[in-house]
């Protein structure tokens, strides 16, 4: 039971960020962004390859892959934000994928990322830690739990301050009309690829700790569906409010990880895997039906036309 | 200056200039281009050629932010406000030199925010008030009525303390109550020296606060002068009615009356 709670922390506590960037792209900015894994990938292939293929320190492989993933963030909303609505969502789903299979079989990127081999060993340091922290009385899963969490709660607040100043006003207004912004004197372009930048960082701090997490890295584990989950757990939560992607989180992963409580008998461990995925999907369905504005939404913004 | 989607000039060579602490109408039929010159004007799309100059520098080819922020603001045909912020967001927003919006600002200098703020929101208020729109500040923007949307629109314009304000269309879809009060608004601003141009098809706002009429048909400047003169000009009824209109007067009001439901 205790093990189930930790999964389902940890899992959530990640996820939380990577939807609490998603939720400042499209939340906030108006942003259609379908291409996120590609931020939470960068994050985990930065820090992997630093530390194992070129044996920085954790600090600064952290900080490089937070960096990497901003200015891959950049790179992408450079050509991409120029396209609105459905037409910058097929671009980022696109860019998203692209991404994947370059780490996984793109001439000379296959010497860093090693392909569909993968990478390992690049968390030893990272549980090692624990001891110098002063945190060695918790077992390694605990450690990460508090480190994960400790994330989402440093992240949650900055974002806080952020979007409630003026910087996130503006942000609101160019997801409401963005020509009605630029009539206003803001440059909207630049805005929008700072939303970008800043929202790719956090998911890249997300790709980090899921590497923590799942041990070793492959071009698989960051399938499109990793984005779609991000989409879910936000709508869940609510688009545009400060703690739905958090709450988000913890309800969609005690729904996905609680096919473990069905009896073997019932249904077998393969056959819950498929579960899951019904489960996602059926949740999405209720989500749109019965609370389109998710839980923590007003219903009121969500039938008001612009 | 010019300005073609394809092969149709939109703008065909309109010159035209504007003089400061007036209010100016630019008219005429459908299709002469008022709109397209306004968004030329604004940023919003490149000319092909000619020359735009604002306040003494060229705004030629800038972009619609940076022309906004030298003091050159425009409000637009179908109003556009930022329906799921409050009123007084849609207000606060407007604010020009706001520290706050530059990123991490927040995280950084709170107290310069703080106190921007409170100064931006007293004047927000101060300007609601006056719009009487201080009822709505915390409701919804699109809850607004049509009329009151035109209203918070140039309320929201004048956050930015612009030195000229466009207005397309100011009295389009807004009920005759409210749109006299625009217009009072718009007269007293003039007064303390604000320069207003406006695209309108109601010849009775037209004649009644303009101090000066431009004609545009077919992407040209045809006439220009006292809504009087402008009134009894061959050219304006010419391309209003194609040539050979008859009596002059009574056929000129009708179509600007029709223009005007259209």
């Amino acid at each position: 039971m205790i093990a189930y709670f930790q999964t389902v922390l940890i899992t959530a506590g990640i996820f939380a960020l990577l939807a609490q960037g998603l939720n400042l792209h499209r939340g906030y900015t108006g942003l259609l962004n379908f291409g996120h894994v590609a931020f939470f990938a960068i994050g985990s292939y930065t820090m992997a390859i630093m530390i194992v293929t070129f044996e920085f320190g954790l600090l600064i492989s952290f900080i490089a892959a937070m960096l990497a993933a901003t200015i891959f963030g950049i790179v992408v909303a450079l050509p991409a934000i120029r396209l609105r609505t459905d037409y910058l969502a097929i671009v980022t789903i696109t860019i998203g994928e692209i991404f994947r299979l370059v780490i996984q079989s793109g001439p000379g990127v296959t010497e860093l990322t090693r392909g569909p081999r993968g990478i390992r060993g690049y968390s030893n340091e990272f549980f090692f830690l624990r001891e110098d922290l002063g945190l060695g009385f918790l077992d390694p899963q605990m450690y990460l739990l508090v480190i994960v969490w400790a994330a989402v709660i440093v992240v949650g607040l900055l974002l806080f301050l952020l979007l409630r100043s003026p910087w996130g006003r503006v942000l609101k207004g160019i997801r409401e009309d963005e020509d009605a912004m630029r009539a206003l004197g803001k440059n909207v372009t630049s805005y929008k690829i700072q939303s970008f930048a800043i929202g790719a960082a956090i998911a890249g701090l997300a790709g980090v700790l899921f590497a923590m997490d799942i041990g070793s890295l492959s071009p698989v584990a960051y399938l499109p569906l990793i984005t779609f989950q991000a989409w879910t757990i936000m709508m869940l939560g609510g688009m545009g409010t400060h703690l739905g992607p958090i709450i988000g989180s913890i309800i969609f992963w005690s729904i996905f990880n609680g096919t473990l409580f069905i009896p073997d008998s019932i249904v077998t461990g393969a056959e819950a895997a498929y579960l899951r995925q019904i489960g996602v999907g059926a949740l999405i369905m209720l989500i749109i039906i019965v609370r389109p504005q998710g839980i923590l939404g007003s219903r009121e913004e969500m039938v008001l036309d612009k | 200056m010019q300005l073609s989607f394809g092969g149709l000039k939109a703008v065909d060579g309109a010159t035209l200039e504007v003089e400061p602490g007036k209010i100016t109408a630019l008219i005429g039929p459908n299709g002469a281009g008022k709109t397209s010159l306004f968004n030329v004007v604004t940023g919003f799309y490149k000319a092909d050629g000619g020359a735009i100059s604002f306040d003494g520098g060229s705004i030629m080819g800038r972009r619609p932010h940076s022309i906004a922020k030298r003091g050159l603001v425009r409000t637009f045909q179908l109003t556009k406000s930022l329906g799921r912020m409050s009123v007084l967001e849609n207000m606060m927003v407007a604010a020009p030199g706001q520290a706050g919006e530059k990123v991490f600002a927040a995280w950084v200098v709170p107290w310069m925010i703080n106190r921007q703020e409170k100064e931006n929101h007293r004047k927000a208020i101060e300007l609601l008030e006056l719009f009487n729109l201080i009822d709505k500040k915390d409701d919804y923007a699109a809850t607004l009525s049509g009329g009151q949307r035109k209203l918070l629109e140039l309320a929201r314009a004048l956050m930015m303390e612009p030195k000229m304000i466009l207005l397309d269309e100011p009295m389009a879809g807004i009920n005759p109550t409210l749109g006299a009060r625009l217009l009072e608004h718009v007269g007293e601003l003039r007064d303390r020296g604000m320069t207003f141009v406006l695209v309108e098809h109601d010849m009775d706002v037209v004649m009644r606060v303009s101090e000066h009429v431009i004609v545009m048909a077919n992407g040209k400047v045809i006439t220009q002068g006292s809504a009087d003169e402008v009134r009894q000009n061959q050219e304006v009824i010419d391309a209003y009615l194609g040539t050979g209109g008859g009596a002059v007067d009574e056929a000129l009001d009708e179509v600007f009356e029709e223009d005007a439901r259209g």
